[in-house]
């Protein structure tokens, strides 16, 4: 299956591949299988929701994440039952049809809603609204002093237990519900909130003994520590200390 | 490339979530995400959501237990012969089973701490903390009389839910275990004893006869992997 980069999303590429590994796979092996697969259709249409979210209905990040599970969940077992293939199609049909899930999904809840919205004149113009909203890219002078802030962010964040860390990472820089850091964190609701504000508190704290000003993350500092630490550390049950 | 072809679409993030671009193309876009804001809250938006999608991965859902009525005539005879244990036992060690000291290896729940279970500013009932401490030093009379007679609401009340229904086990009173493990709601029992108590209720149900429903939530637990909630 040809997949050419800008021609069809690589993730549009890899879900023939994935239904075939779950029909195939036997006993323990299914468990992994199933997890590739629910990975891969979730962050596609979770993507292809996004695209078309502001042309339906106007919906919350929230919205876009239960549709996409509940879509993702659909698929995931029609293709566990093989009442879905996609056998025969292209990365661009394939990449097309899960729009249309997307689309379907985003209109029905519009409809369970009651105010579903027109579709603007420029198909287009929600999609360049999202590009290029915020500020411009950064000159080389603000790219700097973000450097420096970054290190001493890091040394910040460092310092942060470890259960600490993770609950920050949850709440405020992934901006996860309260609830939902809970269960991934094996904590209650009321212990992820406290643990989230009093880890603002020091971060705040640390950033203004090494004479910085902290008011909120820059998304492009979230960028900056995605890349540069273990994503997988960001989550787990092990709350213990360091 | 254009500036246009630069900015890092949806459908592009999603790409970089699953970690599908080759390095070249990962860190050209990242680096240009690091500094566009439109882009790197667009990633954001991506990653967290990956997040949720990890949170609702259908391990809870698919590893759901097979339907009672597969292995109803296994159950009928497991059931007659629990019942028949049931009487020989009953016989030989009642009444000293009772308050039985728990064995050695028996699995404890984790104890919660004070003041995780209510919200800022609300008190627990005393009854309720004396519960607790009564589990944690295993002193199950005290446990059951404290945890049966406390009032909690939300968290709490699951809590004290749970724990009781595993004294009531280790009680050998697995009716009211059951009754009180079928009360509660799974989706909402935190990750670190969610399994736990499927555990439990796996137990309750064998030790009531239904084994078969027993054995099915055993699969799923040995299927799956600690990390994935069951919901039984």
């Amino acid at each position: 299956m040809k997949c050419e980069r800008p021609a069809a999303p690589l993730w549009a590429c890899r879900i023939a591949p994935a239904i075939q590994a779950l029909l195939c796979a036997r006993g323990a092996e299914r468990d992994p299988a199933r997890a590739e697969l629910w990975r891969l259709l979730h962050a596609a249409l979770y993507a292809s929701l996004r695209a078309q979210a502001g042309r339906v209905a106007p919906v919350s990040r929230e919205d876009l994440e239960d549709i996409a599970s509940t879509k993702a969940l659909e698929l995931l077992l029609q293709a566990e039952g093989k009442l879905w293939s996609v056998e025969g199609y292209s990365p661009l049909e394939v990449a097309a049809f899960l729009a249309r899930v997307a689309r379907n999904g985003l209109v029905d809840l519009a409809r369970r809603r009651g105010r579903e919205a027109p579709p603007p004149e420029d198909a287009d113009a929600w999609e360049r609204a999202v590009t290029e909203a915020g500020p411009a890219e950064s000159d080389p002078l603000e790219r700097a002093s973000t450097e420096e802030f970054f290190s001493a962010f890091k040394e910040c964040v460092a310092a942060l237990t470890p259960r600490a860390r993770k609950v920050w990472m949850q709440r405020v820089v992934l901006d996860r519900p309260s609830r939902e850091a809970a269960g991934a964190l094996g904590l209650t609701v009321a212990n992820v909130d406290v643990m989230a504000q009093r880890a603002r508190e020091a971060l705040t704290a640390c950033m203004a003994a090494k004479g910085h000003r902290v008011a909120g993350l820059d998304p492009r500092m979230f960028v900056l520590l995605w890349t540069q630490s273990d994503p997988a550390s960001w989550t787990g049950a092990e709350t213990g200390t360091e | 490339m254009s500036e246009r072809e630069h900015h890092l679409g949806d459908a592009r993030c999603a790409d970089l979530v699953l970690d599908l671009a080759g390095d070249a193309y990962r860190d050209r876009d990242l680096s240009h995400a690091a500094q566009c804001a439109a882009c790197a809250s667009r990633l954001r938006a991506h990653v967290s959501a990956s997040f949720h999608a990890r949170a609702h991965q259908p391990g809870a859902v698919l590893v759901l237990p097979e339907s009672r009525t597969v292995g109803t005539w296994r159950g009928l005879v497991a059931c007659l012969l629990a019942t028949a244990a049931a009487v020989v036992v009953a016989t030989v060690f009642w009444p000293r089973a009772l308050d039985r000291a728990p064995t050695p290896a028996t699995h404890w729940l984790a104890t919660p701490s004070e003041g995780t279970l209510v919200r800022a500013g609300e008190t627990m009932d005393p009854r309720l903390v004396a519960g607790f401490g009564a589990y944690a030093r295993r002193d199950l009379a005290a446990a059951d009389r404290e945890l049966g007679a406390a009032r909690a609401s939300d968290g709490a009340e699951v809590a004290r839910r749970l724990y009781l229904a595993h004294v009531k086990l280790l009680r050998n009173d697995p009716q009211a275990a059951l009754a009180l493990l079928r009360s509660l709601d799974y989706t909402d029992l935190p990750a670190a004893v969610s399994r736990d108590a499927v555990r439990l209720l796996a137990q309750a149900l064998r030790a009531e006869g239904e084994v078969a429903s027993a054995d099915s939530l055993d699969r799923a637990l040995a299927r799956s992997p600690e990390w994935a909630p069951i919901l039984p």
